[in-house]
């Protein structure tokens, strides 16, 4: 039988099973998952005013991607390359001649307490980074090796990970481990992947939000247990997220730990024997998946944790470690692909011992343990992931504000809420994204009671004026957006604005007295972004260039290794 | 002793199969698991504008 399209038939399978939903009509809107039908690609989108640049280059790749297709095909696309590309990539990544190995690989991968998780968080943009973890790892043993268009296929593996900060810095971890120092190809593939990072670099080290983070955050964002077992049993199962309402109910199960251990047991002779089927290049995999792991347990060991809260405050950008599961993308993949060996070890003894069947029924029941350990994944990790319509009001106002454009100030001044037209489901606010006009929201988190302060020193001026009783109008901005439903303001806050809109799920004030003018970035701190995302994406234009004109086609043809 | 080995094993996966499609399935059309799904984690002491929960 042929591997490649039995490999495409079941990556289709488990994209199929896991998104099914989205086979409805809308917008699957959950916590930092926020897609609008067009997203407008402005100064805001490629270097913030006040903010972090949390979601640079994202916002300005999907903006770009929104002039040529709506926001709810865009969403289904990126989705479905998650899983597909995530299952795909560790079945060829496995270095083994047998298919089914693979398949267990595949769904060991692409069928992880990480991947619901992260999904049920909303952060799709680092889930690409998972996805395309195991392709890059790929494309860096090719170039190691020497392989043709080895270059061109690591950057293309690294873009969609260079999408958001975490995953650009997990790709560039990537590569400088898992290629060998002093050598040219290293250098060329460490500055295309720097380049590809330098978006979210430039606007962070010209941006006015400074680079410190509220301490309180490692504590709120630091892994969690699930079950009786443990955080650090929780992460060894790629599990242990912070937000315990983005846990799949199965997580919760007294038998998660003891198939987890089973798990851990069955891949540590897989990985031995990946040692032994790439030597040397093994070990710098595992050196990354350790250090991924070290990062996750960071927050919960109380000398690491310690060391992280005076870092995030002293050390610009290392906020961006306070939630360090997210880092476990690399031993997902070492996880995978030792859990499959092992399954492979074990069933080449049974065939041997037993009957050829028994060792390709094993290697069945291993392919379907992930799916044992997590059954709620299935349909949209148990109907979760379900799309939405935006009520009529977002378009109407989109259209105001687009007519006369200036600062909007969003109320109530949270940036994330449940409302009824999402089933009650958390979300980020859509105005930033939706409304074609910088958008001032609050960027400070709620958890549990504790508030974690944010980064850009015009909200928390703003939230102080606001909770001193101050109107809104005081903020200076030219629109005053309510989002109705639960905390909308009162009376005395909306003093002195104009109600241009009074819709059910929406209200649009004006302010008569603010300038009409749009707050953006500086002229220098404009060039140097776009100088930025014109690099990045000319480096990725290149290699696909480069690619189509070397003819490699070595990502499509099966390896045997 | 082969045959009835492989029996045994195929029964093991068979029924781990099974219960996941039945699991499976039963999530996605009953109503009832979709509602408790949604909403089980709400606290309504947080109010609505809590990013998340420990």
């Amino acid at each position: 039988m042929r591997p490649g399209p039995v490999l495409h038939t079941i990556a289709a399978l488990v994209t199929a099973v896991v998104l099914a939903p989205l086979v409805l009509p809308g917008y699957v809107l959950r916590y930092d998952m926020v897609f609008v039908p067009r997203q407008p690609l402005n100064w805001e989108m490629l270097a913030p005013a006040d903010s972090l640049p949390r979601a640079v280059p994202v916002d300005a790749v999907v903006a770009a991607a929104n002039l040529v297709m709506p926001g709810w095909l865009l969403q289904r696309i990126a989705l479905v390359a998650i899983v597909y590309l995530a299952a795909l990539g560790a079945a060829r990544l496995l270095p083994t001649a047998r298919l089914l190995p693979r398949v267990v690989a595949a769904l060991a991968y692409a069928w992880t307490p990480y991947l619901a998780e992260r999904l049920l968080l909303g952060q799709w943009a680092l889930l690409l980074a998972y996805a395309c973890l195991p392709w890059l790892v790929i494309a860096a043993r090719d170039l190691r090796d020497g392989r043709r268009g080895a270059l061109p296929r690591l950057v293309i593996a690294a873009a969609p990970a260079a999408l958001t900060p975490t995953g650009g810095l997990i790709a560039l971890a990537t590569v400088a481990v898992l290629l060998p120092l002093r050598r040219r190809a290293t250098a060329a593939a460490l500055a295309a992947v720097t380049a590809l990072n330098a978006p979210w670099l430039a606007a962070a080290l010209t941006g006015p939000a400074g680079g410190a983070s509220d301490p309180e955050g490692v504590a709120q964002f630091a892994a969690r247990a699930e079950n009786w077992a443990g955080s650090w049993t929780a992460l060894a199962g790629t599990g242990g997220i912070w937000n315990a309402q983005t846990v799949p109910a199965s997580r919760e199960s007294v038998l998660v730990p003891v198939v987890t251990v089973l798990l851990l047991a069955a891949a540590v002779p897989g990985l031995l024997e990946l040692r032994r089927r790439w030597a040397g290049a093994a070990d710098r995999l595992f050196v990354l998946a350790a250090g991924g792991f070290l990062l996750a347990v960071a927050g919960v060991v109380a000398p690491a944790a310690v060391l992280l809260e005076w870092a995030v405050v002293h050390v610009p950008g290392a906020g961006l470690l306070r939630d360090g599961q997210k880092f476990l993308i690399p031993y997902a993949l070492v996880l995978a692909l030792g859990f499959a060996l092992g399954a492979e070890l074990l069933a080449a003894r049974l065939d041997r011992a037993v009957d050829p069947a028994a060792g390709r029924v094993v290697l069945a029941g291993a392919a379907l343990l992930p799916v044992v350990l997590l059954p709620d994944l299935a349909f949209g990790v148990s109907g979760q992931l379900r799309p939405v319509r935006y009520p009529a009001d977002w378009a109407v106002v989109a259209e105001r504000v687009a007519e006369r454009p200036g600062e909007v100030l969003s109320l109530p001044f949270e940036g994330y809420q449940r409302y009824g037209w999402t089933d009650d489901v958390v979300v980020r606010d859509p105005a930033p994204r939706f409304l074609n006009a910088p958008v001032l929201i609050n960027d400070a988190l709620r958890v549990g009671a504790v508030t974690v302060d944010g980064e850009s020193p015009r909200a928390a001026s703003v939230g102080a004026l606001l909770a001193a009783g101050q109107p809104a109008a005081a903020a200076g901005t030219r629109w005053v957006l309510v989002r109705r439903g639960s905390g909308e303001p009162a009376a005395r806050v909306l003093a002195g604005l104009r109600l241009t809109h009074d819709g059910t799920y929406l209200q649009l004030w004006e302010n008569p007295s603010a300038p009409g003018e749009v707050r953006v970035a500086g002229t220098g701190r404009r060039t140097v972004a776009l100088a930025a995302h014109v690099s990045a994406g000319l480096i990725v234009t290149g290699a696909v260039i480069a690619l189509l004109l070397l003819g490699s086609r070595s990502w499509y043809r099966p390896r045997t290794h | 002793m082969a045959k009835l080995a492989t029996f045994i094993i195929a029964t093991f996966a068979g029924g781990i199969l099974g219960v996941v499609g039945v699991f499976a399935a039963a999530s996605a059309v009953n109503p009832s698991a979709d509602h408790v799904a949604s909403v089980s984690k709400t606290d309504p002491q947080q109010g609505a504008a809590a990013y998340g929960a420990r």
